[in-house]
């Protein structure tokens, strides 16, 4: 309910300013006092142009076409929606199949349930995209799928995403097969070798056997990580890594996984051992996504996972990219999302200031070129400050 | 002369043992040394004290050195002092003795001499070390039931979690509020840990500072939240009960004494146990309870590594016991002074009754001696917070639990402190009225799931907080944090700022506000001339993203410096 009265709040602003690109034809060009682009660079003084929920142009050195709406946020920064690689949202605890463990052909869109009350957190975190997957107890839980968190129904899901395996000990239970690591490996050759005969099956699955495209695979820290690095390169399939918080400490292993990682919940729980994890693998060259797992931990830790992972030695454009460009890559989707760039989705949130800045503020969210989300006001400063 | 048993509180060095010295001979050192045996045994203490003296100049890096490293010179950076002083864009500060010297603007460059370490700070940051005000670093997390208020953090603290605490120091925290494990109800005693020497944590320990109780958070006790409510309001009724038992006690036995003394037959008894009394009246405790405890704990400083010689010497002179020997059984078990908070009492109808007891009886019938109310350690602790002296966090996070809290507090006039307070955003108005200090911990909620009592979170309250007037607002690393929270402080402040809190408020939350609810203002939590010299240099402002902690000192000690620094 909470998420329609938003919604319809925000109706009400658009329609009442004349602002957001509601019509088809509607061009909008908002002026900001920076952005940052796809590297994290700081770009001052910009215009972004928004036409058919897209992003038309964007630059420093742009004229607003006459006759656009402008919007005047000069005191503020723009940064990219940012895209959660990971999540469970709408459909916590409802991926787990009790009678098979391998489920190559589900798909996690048919969860889909865009009215949960999970994606309004979401947008208020400044996440305008996730990969939902299916849960870690399935051995082969099939599917992933592209949504966005906000924005008109009909154009919620991007698509379907990468295939997701999980080595995990909770994806073995002896009611089902297989019950062990060294089983499921043994499982999964022999359904690479079938799939690898049947040239016509086109399925994810398929795709993946015959090293098409890569999988997310989860696992439990550093463990199977290695096992995993030998399978992958005695079967040419491709990987990349869910849950890998010790990766670092198996960096031989780990730098077999060229398709990426995907590290987190980082909380403020995490020790060292894990938090430096992402900048030790992007020192190597790796790409390093970051997930907030929601909803079992709030879609905040995104954007605070990445300034704890920027404590620890992650570049800011590393940072920036983790929970940006990079998931949007993992997840096929480069082209739409995760950047602010010309023929982007118009999805971006507007910050009071650096985006990367735990003090700055999330003031709105924008998913193609619809304002989801504005701020409340913040509190009011106590009129008689002895400070 | 009896030899005097020293406690030290030191991680595995438990007990020094100065042999044969009375208090009048150990502070009068250029007094009469009269025996062999005397004699001897005051060079053992000497050698003790100069080896103490010795060692820790040689061994600065462990922060053990008494009379404190050399002069530290920091010059050239942002000094964010938490105090008057403001922000000094280009100042000065001077760590000399372990302590805070200077602090001021640097008119002119510091000239390099000989024995003191000058650094340049330009475009740095130089901060207190921060202050957790809220964590259970080291402690273990399990194992709530049974929780109770004579129980001390301190008696949970793995000193050996030295990782742990490494991790917190190198991200600027230098001292941390450390609570008992989990639990609801009255759950122990908190201590606050200097983090000096890791490998000798315990000489840095304080005392219990504070009576923890919680609400809504047990599995221990009640279920119910209203039989939580309930049990929390017995535990202060109780031990009000129990304080008035004893105020009755006490002078109804005064009214015997004074009536015996009057009494002419046991004049002279009673005289001798007066005497007996005066001469050392916090130890006249009563003999230990059960078999095989020889007696209670000593009444011990806080904290031996931060005393002075001398300071030590009194203080053994102060709880020396003539007449008293503790290798021996009681032998002049109890009498009738109330014993220290913190001392084992008999049971009653312990075998060794005296025999005083028996010759009043017969001597004076119609004078019949007052009963004595049972001890009972946890009422003990709390009727010390009654009294005010131990101030009081108080757990709570539903408004609904925060309004209880407040009434308690009212009711039994407490020295206290909001704890957790998640949902404090929505009783703002009432927090501020009723004057009280709210410490906030995570300030980001688990999200789906497990937000049992956390289910009003906002990460908003503690700008919502400010913004209704409530002085004092402090952020910790929380229960959540388990054990690493505290090394997230700057970022858990950060967020709050993100969330309307002021920026130097937010500072303030993680210094010398957090030192205020910890109760060690006077000495830690600011840049102040002659405060404690635990200071952080910061490539930046310590709550920008990409800041790192280049140098902390503790006591003015170095305990860490970023690798190329």
């Amino acid at each position: 309910m909470r998420f329609w009265q938003r919604q319809l709040a925000s109706i009400v602003v658009v329609a009442a300013t004349g602002v957001g690109a509601a019509g088809a034809q509607d061009r909008l060009a908002i002026r900001v006092g920076a952005y940052l682009d796809a590297d994290g660079k700081r770009i001052e003084n910009a215009v972004l142009i928004i036409s058919k929920g897209r992003i038309e142009d964007i630059g420093s050195e742009l004229s607003i076409p006459t006759g656009v709406d402008v919007l005047d946020r000069r005191d503020a920064v723009l940064g990219p929606g940012l895209v959660d690689a990971h999540v469970a949202m709408g459909a916590m605890g409802r991926t787990r199949d009790a009678a098979n463990a391998a489920e190559p052909n589900a798909d996690a869109a048919a969860l889909f349930n865009p009215n949960h009350e999970d994606f309004a957190r979401a947008v208020k975190s400044g996440v305008t995209t996730v990969v939902l997957a299916p849960s870690e107890q399935q051995f082969v839980g099939g599917v992933t799928a592209v949504v966005k968190t906000g924005g008109a129904i009909a154009k919620r899901k991007l698509g379907a995403g990468p295939l997701k395996l999980s080595l995990t000990s909770s994806a073995f239970t002896l009611s089902r097969t297989p019950t062990s690591l060294e089983g499921a490996f043994a499982e999964l050759r022999s359904m690479i070798a079938a799939a690898k005969d049947d040239t016509k099956d086109d399925s994810a699955f398929a795709k993946w056997a015959r090293g098409d495209s890569a999988a997310y695979v989860e696992i439990n820290d550093d463990a199977g990580l290695t096992a995993l690095a030998e399978f992958a390169r005695e079967q040419g399939v491709r990987c990349v890594i869910v849950h890998g918080n010790l990766a670092a400490e198996r960096l031989d292993a780990s730098k077999r996984f060229g398709d990426g990682f995907i590290l987190g919940t980082y909380e403020f729980s995490d020790p060292r051992r894990y938090t430096r994890t992402p900048a030790i693998l992007a020192e190597a060259g790796l790409p390093v996504a970051l997930t907030s797992n929601a909803p079992r931990f709030s879609t905040d830790w995104l954007r605070i996972g990445a300034a704890i992972a920027m404590r620890q030695g992650l570049s800011r454009s590393d940072a920036l990219k983790s929970i940006s460009s990079t998931p949007a890559t993992i997840a096929g989707v480069p082209k739409r999302v995760g950047a602010l760039a010309r023929g982007m989705d118009a999805d971006f949130v507007v910050y009071s200031g650096d985006p990367l800045d735990l003090r700055s503020r999330i003031l709105e969210v924008f998913i193609n070129g619809e304002r989801v989300y504005v701020a409340d006001e913040p509190p009011a400063k106590p009129e008689d400050d002895d400070a | 002369m009896r030899p005097l048993g020293l406690i030290f509180r030191g991680g595995g060095k438990s007990a020094t043992f100065l042999g044969g010295l009375a208090p009048n001979e150990v502070v009068g050192l250029s007094g009469k040394v009269s025996t062999p045996r005397m004699r001897r045994t005051l060079i053992q203490a000497f050698t003790i004290l100069a080896v103490c003296a010795v060692v820790g100049p040689a061994d600065t890096a462990r922060g053990q050195d008494r009379k404190g490293p050399g002069p530290v010179v920091i010059s050239g950076g942002t000094i964010w002092t938490g105090a008057d002083s403001g922000v000094i864009d280009h100042g000065v500060l001077v760590l000399r003795k372990g302590k805070i010297s200077r602090v001021g603007e640097a008119n002119r460059p510091t000239p390099p001499a000989p024995g003191i370490e000058t650094i340049d700070a330009t475009g740095k940051y130089v901060t207190p070390g921060l202050i957790d005000a809220w964590t259970m670093l080291g402690i273990d997390p399990g194992g709530s039931i049974g929780a109770a208020a004579s129980q001390n953090a301190a008696d949970a603290l793995d000193v050996f979690a030295t990782d742990v605490f490494s991790d917190a120091r190198s991200a600027g925290v230098t001292s941390l509020c450390v609570e008992p494990p989990a639990g609801s109800g009255v759950v122990g005693t908190a201590i606050v840990v200097r983090l000096a020497d890791l490998n000798d944590l315990r000489s840095t320990t304080t005392e219990s500072t504070s009576l923890v109780a919680r609400l809504g958070l047990g599995v221990r006790g009640p279920i119910s939240r209203l039989g939580e409510i309930k049990g929390l309001h017995d535990a202060f009724e109780q031990a009000a009960a129990y304080r008035e038992s004893w105020d009755d006690y006490r002078e109804k036995l005064e009214e015997y004494e004074k009536k015996l003394k009057d009494g002419e037959t046991v004049k002279l008894k009673k005289d001798e146990e007066k005497k007996e009394e005066k001469a050392a009246p916090r130890r006249r405790g009563p003999a230990p309870r059960g078999r095989g405890r020889r007696r209670g704990p000593r009444p011990r400083p806080s904290n031996f590594a931060s005393m002075s010689d001398s300071e030590i010497l009194a203080w053994l002179a102060d709880t020396h016991v003539p007449g008293e020997d503790p290798l021996e059984d009681e032998k002049h078990s109890e009498d009738e002074t109330p014993t220290a908070p913190d001392q084992k009492k008999p049971e009653k109808g312990d075998g060794d009754k005296k025999d005083g007891d028996k010759k009043d009886k017969k001597e004076g019938d119609e004078l019949s001696k007052p009963e004595r109310p049972a001890y009972d350690a946890d009422q003990e602790i709390i009727v010390r917070a009654l009294k005010r002296e131990l101030p009081v966090r108080f757990e709570a996070h539903r408004p609904g639990d925060i309004a209880f809290a407040l009434k308690i507090i009212d009711e039994f006039h407490l020295d206290a402190t909001i704890i957790g307070a998640t949902g404090a955003y929505r009783a703002a108005e009432r927090v501020a009225e009723a004057g009280v200090p709210v410490v906030f911990g995570q300030l980001t909620g688990a999200g789906g799931f497990d937000r049992s009592h956390t289910a009003d979170f906002d990460a908003q309250a503690p700008a919502a907080l400010a913004a209704d007037g409530v002085s004092t607002i402090v952020i910790g690393s929380g229960r959540k944090g388990g054990n690493a929270g505290s090394q997230y402080l700057t970022q858990n402040a950060a967020i709050a700022v993100g969330r309307g809190l002021d920026e130097d408020a937010a500072m303030r939350a993680i210094t010398i506000d957090a030192a205020k609810v910890c109760g060690v203002a006077d000495t830690l939590g600011s840049l102040e001339k002659g405060k404690l010299a635990d200071v952080v240099i910061w490539s930046g402002h310590p709550l920008a993203p990409d800041s790192v902690v280049e140098r902390v000192y503790v006591g003015g000690v170095e305990v860490y410096r970023r690798a190329g620094n």
